[in-house]
C-alpha cells in the first residue's frame, strides 16, 4: 500500500509541467546538457524511473540518451570484451557470449528484474546507478572490468572496483557518462560464478556474490571474491582471496573454511526481515557455492 | 512538447509534458484507459504495453521517450485477431479459461503474454510462470492465468505481432 507521503510526491511530480526533457543525439551533447543543467541521464529508465516516480530525485532536466545511435555493441573479438553502455540486459542474454569465457555475464543478466526490465534496462545505466545491490558489479569486478567514462570528448577507463564511492555515488564527474564496459579476456583455466538471493525471483538482491578462480593444473593462481549488498559498495574480499591462492582447486573444505570468514569483512545493515546475522549467513553460503562452481568451471577450462 | 508516435497502428501527435510516464500519455491524452496504473514504480506490471515489439511497463518510460515509437496497447489487440475471430487468441484464452478475477492486472498480463508468445509460441507452464513474473495479480489467480496463456498458445497458429521480431528466447 502506498503511503500518504509517497502519494503526495507522485502527485507533485505529475503536476510539474515546466520540467525539462531533452533527447541527446550524442554523448557529447548529453555531457553539455549535464554541464548546463541540474540534470539526470535516462536510458532504459529501469533505474531512474522508480526514483523519479517515488520522488526520491527531482531534477530540472532529464536527458534521454536512449535515442543515440549505436553504443549497444557486444564485442568479444579482442583481448577484452567490450559492452556498449546502451546494450540492454536482453541483448546481452541473447548475445553469443555463451560459448566465451565471459558467459558468467549472461548468468548474471538473467537474474536482473523481469522480462520488461531486461528488455529496456541498459548495462551502462545499471553500472552508473551505483545501487549497492546491483547484480552486474560483483561479477564484473571479479573479472577486473573497467568502466569507460566519457564527457563526449575525452574518455577514461576506471577499474570498476574503484568506481563506486558509496551508495549511489561514483567517481564520475558531473558531466561524465558511462559509455561502455571493458572486461579483459580471462586466462585459460578460469571459472567465474555468480549467485544471488532475493525474496522473490527478479527482486533486487538481498545478498549477491561472485567469484573467479584461475588455476594452473590444480593450483589456484588467482582468486576473486566480491560480495554485493553487504556494504555501501560491492566489497572485494582480498584476504579471503589470498587464503585461496596456492591451494588446490579441489580442496572444497578449504573453500568452505574461507567462506566462513565473510562476516569478518562485511558491514550489512539489518532489516526487519533480514538481520545482520541472517545476511552474513546467506553471504557465507553463497560464497561457498560460487567458489565450488567457479572451481568446477576452472577445472573444466583447464582440461 | 509534441510527441509523434504510432499507437495501435494509428499515427498520433500528442501535446504532452515529456516527463510524465508513457502510461499517463496513453490514459489521459489518448483516453486509452485499458492500460492500468498500479504501483507506478515498476513493480506490478499492470501498465505493461508493447513498445517496438518489446514489452515494457509504461510507467517506466517517459512520454518524451515515446517519440517515433510503435506502441501496442490492449485496445489494439482485437485488431490482430485471426481471420473470422473477434478477439486476439490471448484475449480469447482469458475468456475461455476464466483467467481473471477482479481484472485489474489482466490488460498488463495479456500484453506481456502476447510478447511472450511472440518469442516462444509453445511455452511450458513453467516458462509462462517465469515469463510473466513481472506482473502481479493481487487476487493471486495465477493458476487460471497460466491456463489462459497455455490456451492462447494452442490457439495461435500464425498470428504475428511483428514479422521481423527476433524469435530467440531469453529464458530465465
Amino acid at each position: 500500500m502506498m503511503r500518504g507521503r509517497e502519494c503526495f510526491l507522485i502527485m507533485a511530480i505529475e503536476q510539474r509541467n515546466d520540467s525539462g526533457f531533452c533527447r541527446a543525439d550524442s554523448f557529447a551533447e548529453a555531457a553539455t546538457l549535464l554541464r548546463e543543467h541540474d540534470a539526470a541521464i535516462i536510458a532504459g529508465g529501469q533505474s531512474l524511473m522508480p526514483l523519479l516516480r517515488q520522488g526520491i530525485i527531482d531534477k530540472d532536466m532529464i536527458v534521454d540518451v536512449s535515442a543515440i545511435d549505436g553504443h549497444n555493441e557486444i564485442n568479444p573479438d579482442g583481448d577484452s570484451l567490450y559492452l556498449g553502455g546502451l546494450a540492454t540486459h536482453r541483448e546481452l542474454i541473447e548475445s553469443d557470449l555463451k560459448e566465451t569465457p565471459w558467459s558468467a555475464l549472461i548468468e548474471t543478466a538473467k537474474e536482473i528484474g523481469d522480462r520488461q526490465v531486461r528488455n529496456w534496462g541498459t548495462v551502462g545505466g545499471s553500472i552508473a546507478h551505483a545501487d549497492p545491490s546491483l547484480d552486474y558489479p560483483p561479477t564484473m569486478i571479479a573479472m577486473d572490468a573497467e568502466v569507460e567514462c566519457s564527457d563526449g570528448e575525452t574518455t577514461e577507463y576506471v577499474p570498476l572496483e574503484e568506481f563506486y564511492l558509496g551508495e549511489y555515488v561514483t567517481v564520475l564527474d558531473p558531466d561524465q557518462l558511462v559509455t561502455g564496459i571493458r572486461i579483459p579476456r580471462p586466462p585459460a583455466g578460469t571459472g567465474v560464478a555468480f549467485e544471488k538471493f532475493a525474496w522473490r525471483k527478479g527482486d533486487m538482491s538481498l545478498v549477491n556474490v561472485a567469484a573467479r578462480l584461475s588455476v594452473d593444473g590444480t593450483e589456484i593462481t588467482e582468486a576473486r571474491i566480491v560480495v554485493g549488498c553487504m556494504g555501501p559498495t560491492p566489497l572485494r574480499m582480498e584476504k579471503m582471496e589470498a587464503a585461496l591462492v596456492g591451494s588446490s582447486v579441489h580442496d572444497a573444505d578449504r573453500q568452505r573454511a574461507v567462506a566462513e570468514h565473510v562476516d569478518d569483512f562485511t558491514e550489512p545493515v539489518g532489516e526487519e526481515h533480514a538481520s545482520v546475522e541472517y545476511k552474513n549467513r546467506l553471504a557465507e553460503r553463497l560464497t561457498e557455492k560460487v567458489l565450488r562452481t567457479a572451481a568446477e568451471r576452472a577445472t573444466e577450462g583447464a582440461e | 512538447m509534441t510527441v509523434t508516435l504510432t499507437v495501435n497502428g494509428e499515427e498520433k501527435e500528442v501535446e504532452v509534458d515529456p516527463t510524465v510516464p508513457l502510461s499517463k500519455l496513453l490514459r489521459e491524452e489518448l483516453e486509452l484507459k485499458g492500460t492500468k496504473r498500479g504501483c507506478e514504480t515498476g513493480k506490478c506490471g499492470a501498465c505493461t504495453v508493447i513498445v517496438d515489439g518489446k514489452a515494457t511497463k509504461s510507467c517506466q518510460r517517459l512520454a518524451g521517450q515515446a517519440e517515433g515509437t510503435d506502441v501496442l496497447t490492449i485496445e489494439g489487440l482485437a485488431d490482430r485477431a485471426e481471420e473470422g475471430e473477434d478477439l486476439h487468441p490471448v484475449q480469447q484464452g482469458f475468456v475461455d479459461e476464466f483467467g481473471m478475477q477482479c481484472g485489474y492486472c489482466t490488460p498488463g498480463i495479456a500484453m506481456m503474454s502476447v510478447a511472450l508468445l511472440e518469442e516462444n509460441p509453445d511455452p511450458t507452464r513453467e516458462e509462462i510462470q517465469h515469463g510473466i513474473k513481472g506482473n502481479l495479480c493481487r487476487c493471486t489467480g495465477y493458476a487460471k492465468i497460466y491456463d489462459a496463456v497455455l490456451g492462447a498458445a494452442d490457439r495461435i497458429e500464425d498470428t504475428s505481432l511483428d514479422p521481423d521480431a527476433d524469435t530467440a528466447t531469453s529464458d530465465d
